[in-house]
């Protein structure tokens, strides 16, 4: 039985404080530890890589950390991430696929690959393009992929009106398909400029994710 | 001397990578140098100071950074290409102007560091896409192993009756069939004993790729093992005019190794020597204890493997340029099943390199303790 509570307060403290300090060494043996005790990769994302990343920015925002610390912490998160890809690869494929991305301008990418690490956790295929993807790029994948859904990441607020050029093209050159969007950009707003589109739907956390869309189907 | 004035401050002007703003006692920016507009964008005289810093928490006051004069403040601004860049700031004020300077890393440093945290992402990106990759491909060599595995298994029935089918009819008919008749049997008969043998090393091959290879160990004393083996071995060699020779250390330590295992790789080392050995030459078999191993070697004439193709010699399906001497066929898993049978015990299997004459392949066992 693996004890699900191992992300403490006091492990987690000392994880975001090697992370701060770019001590990467350090960062991976506490991942590893958790995945070498099987524990949910799910909590790793979301109450470390997640919660510390939230944190790091939360700093950068209050002028604590230099944006060079931000990219650091960020590259080093990105780089752990893929230890637990034997993991998240080999769980048993269903018929079922999803386009995660980031649009154009839109450097923040963590929170897309995540998304697109859930669905691949959940046996969808989970296909990420990346940072800064033009929207021509994107619809070549969605022709190509023919997915069940294509999700968009908004980290940076003042991307918006891009995001919603981006969700008037996509509704109108594919009606059916469905979109979801989110990211930490509409913890400032924006959420109700979504409400106009019916086939977009705001995902507030990975946790809801997993819940109202991955297992709903 | 006010020319010289004037052009070191036009350098600066031109050239500084430092943020500098003049504004108002209210905050509004009068002036800044050329950086500032490269970086801010053009239109940065006349905006309000606390618009460019980016502070999702705190209201930016002015007053708040003019107490101290030699004091550096980490801060973010905001800039025309949307990321944010951090610089150090002093704040001064002259009279009924403010002057903000932020100092950073050179513009090239920041530069570099953009473009390094691009690549990275692409890195991980290209990672992440490997992975999937390399999951879809063991998936798929999964179904081959158990498609092979089902394929060998299902052929070894009716192919091993046409076996016994060919050799009762040249036991019982031989007299009775015409030379042609006899030939066609003695083909089906050994063509058959081939397919078999493949059949079993697929068999051997997708069990092991399955992780499915199970060993039973016990202490065993090699030397039985060898004997055992040369006895069926021997058989073929006699009828090629290769005499097997063998010589072990004594006492020679028992091994803890699966004996059915471990005769299958002296079978197939053996079978190998004699297959691609020449009438009156001679195959050894030696064993000897060698810290904490016993090594066992078989040693023959024939015409050793070229120094190019012993890499692959271990690989699946891999085959070598040398030619069996009575045109024996070789299913090229043999030596690719011994490696992982003896790989699974804790030994190591090689091939002596820098020969001239013959090869010498060596197999290790773990003593038992």
């Amino acid at each position: 039985m693996v004890n699900q509570n191992l992300i403490d307060d006091r492990l987690y403290g000392s994880y975001l404080s090697f992370l701060l300090n770019g001590q990467r060494n350090e960062c991976h043996k506490i991942v590893k530890k958790l995945l070498d005790a099987e524990l949910d990769i799910k909590d790793i994302y979301i109450k470390l890589f997640q919660r510390s990343l939230y944190d790091v920015g939360s700093l950068w925002e209050h002028n604590k950390i230099s944006v060079a610390v931000e990219h650091l912490a960020t590259s080093i998160t990105e780089g752990l991430m893929s230890l637990a890809y034997p993991v998240i690869f080999s769980t048993d494929k269903i018929d079922r696929s999803a386009i995660i991305t980031c649009m154009a301008n839109e450097y923040h990418q963590i929170g897309g690959r995540m998304v697109a690490d859930i669905f691949e956790l959940n046996g969808w295929n989970g296909y990420f393009l990346g940072a800064n993807t033009p929207y021509e790029d994107l619809c070549k994948m969605i022709d190509d992929k023919q997915p069940h859904l294509v999700g968009l990441s908004l980290s940076v607020y003042y991307n918006i009106k891009n995001l919603l050029s981006i969700l008037e093209r996509l509704s109108s050159a594919y009606p059916t398909l469905k979109i979801i969007v989110g990211g930490q950009a509409f913890r400032q707003g924006g959420k109700e400029s979504l409400s106009v589109y019916a086939n977009v739907q705001y995902i507030e956390s990975l946790y809801d994710l997993e819940e109202g869309i991955i297992k709903d189907k | 001397m006010k020319d010289i004035n004037d052009v070191i401050i036009n350098f600066f002007n031109d050239n500084a990578t430092i943020l500098f703003f003049c504004c108002n006692l209210s905050g509004q920016i009068k002036y800044t140098n050329r950086f500032t507009e490269r970086l801010m964008g053009s239109d940065i005289i006349g905006k309000e100071i606390s618009s460019i810093f980016v502070d999702f928490f705190n209201a930016f006051r002015l007053e708040d950074f003019l107490s101290d004069r030699d004091k550096l403040y980490l801060l973010n601004v905001s800039t025309a290409s949307g990321l944010p860049q951090t610089f150090y700031f002093r704040f001064y004020r002259t009279g009924d102007s403010i002057l903000a300077i932020g100092e950073t890393d050179s513009e090239e440093m920041d530069n570099l560091r953009r473009n390094l945290i691009v690549l990275n992402s692409e890195l991980n990106n290209l990672t992440r896409e490997l992975h999937k990759k390399n999951a879809e491909l063991k998936k798929l060599n999964e179904l081959k192993n158990q498609f092979l595995g089902v394929a060998a298994h299902d052929l070894r029935t009716p192919i091993g009756a046409i076996r016994n089918f060919s050799e009762f009819l040249l036991d019982e008919t031989r007299d009775m069939l015409q030379e042609e008749h006899v030939h066609f049997l003695t083909s089906i008969k050994s063509l058959t004993e081939f397919m078999l043998q493949l059949l079993n090393d697929l068999l051997d091959i997708s069990a092991i790729e399955a992780g499915k290879l199970q060993l039973t160990t016990e202490p065993v004393d090699i030397v039985d093992v060898i004997k055992e083996s040369i006895e069926i071995t021997g058989i073929f060699a006699q009828k090629k005019g290769i005499s097997v020779a063998y010589s072990f250390q004594s006492p020679l330590p028992f091994v803890k190794a699966d004996p059915i295992r471990v005769k299958q790789v002296l079978d197939n080392l053996l079978t190998n020597a004699i297959k691609y050995s020449n009438s009156g030459t001679k195959v050894s078999i030696k064993a000897e204890s060698v810290e904490g191993f016993v090594v066992v070697s078989v040693e023959d004439e024939g015409p050793g493997v070229p120094q190019a193709e012993m890499e692959k010699l271990f690989k699946v399906f891999s085959m070598t340029s040398i030619k069996s001497t009575a045109g024996e066929k070789s299913t090229g898993l043999g030596l690719a099943i011994s490696k992982k049978i003896i790989d699974s015990h804790g030994g190591k299997i090689w091939l002596e390199e820098g020969r001239t004459v013959g090869a010498r392949f060596l197999f290790s066992l773990p003593i038992a303790h």
